[in-house]
């Protein structure tokens, strides 16, 4: 009698058990898994110019000498 | 008396095997969860993964103003990608960069340059500038910018301009514009910067 107790205890503890591994599996077994493999992304660009000697931008002339003379009396 | 115990071992080896499928079952979700970026709580029946990539390119990735000086007399040239102009001087006027993101997500874009405007330039005030514009069409690729197609000055850390950038095709292109000040008593010769453009998927 008790023999059968625990048989009927341990189908019903199967059935539970199964159950809960086919909930599991259908909340968690057929979803879309999304990984992030390439989180960054990094590029590069080019500036430049060229900048010609000698002769740039405001021009510095030479020193003139202007002579204003006039004698006074 | 027998049989009894045959069912019982039985039984008690479909117990064994029920809670090594559930203990199974368990493991496998609590460990594939935490790699689930987009989890959604709606059913599906599809196993598969889902690769993001967060790639940005230019696709015109050159500035090239050529050689030239500031006129006599001025104090400073201008030279301008986003007018397409040279002012004050006889460089040739060049358009701005294109840079594109050809990934799958969107990103969050920081850009920085390599030189400050006196490293780069040299000079008496010299001003090293840049603009962050959607491409003309494609007007919505940029979210959330905070100085959108305005001049600012050129940063040498990142500073955020997207956020985000978006990946759909045909609203992910932006152009990137720079404005020199190029003062009359700059550095002499070849001058170059480099633009660095960082996409992290957002």
């Amino acid at each position: 009698m008790d023999t059968k107790k625990v048989i009927t205890t341990l189908f019903v503890l199967v059935i539970v058990l199964s159950l809960l591994s086919i909930t599991l599996n259908v909340l968690y077994g057929g979803k879309t898994i999304t990984v992030i493999s390439k989180t960054k992304g990094v590029d590069k660009a080019n500036i430049g110019l060229f900048v010609e000697g000698g002769e740039t931008g405001v021009s510095i002339t030479g020193n003139t000498i202007s002579d204003i003379g006039l004698y006074v009396e | 008396m027998a049989e009894d115990n045959s069912v019982m071992v039985v039984a008690i080896l479909a117990v064994i095997a029920s809670l090594a499928a559930a203990g199974i079952s368990y493991y496998s979700a609590i460990s594939v969860v935490p790699k689930i970026s987009a989890y959604a709580s709606s059913s599906g029946t599809a196993n598969l993964s889902v690769e993001s990539l967060a790639v940005i390119n230019f696709s015109d990735a050159n500035i090239n103003w050529g050689s030239g000086k500031v006129d006599i007399g001025k104090t400073h040239a201008y030279l301008d990608t986003r007018s397409g102009t040279v002012t004050n001087g006889n460089w040739t006027p060049d358009t701005g960069l294109v840079l594109d993101n050809i990934g799958n997500v969107n990103v969050s874009l920081a850009l920085k340059v390599g030189k400050t405007a006196a490293q780069f330039l040299g000079g008496t005030s010299p001003a090293y500038k840049w603009l962050v514009r959607n491409a003309d069409t494609e007007p919505g690729a940029c979210v959330n910018v905070t100085a959108l197609d305005v001049f600012t000055d050129t940063t040498t850390s990142d500073t955020t301009f997207c956020n985000p950038l978006q990946f759909y095709e045909g609203n992910n292109t932006i152009r990137i514009d720079i404005n020199l000040s190029v003062p009359y008593d700059s550095h002499k010769g070849a001058l170059s910067d480099v633009v660095t453009a960082t996409g992290t998927a957002v």
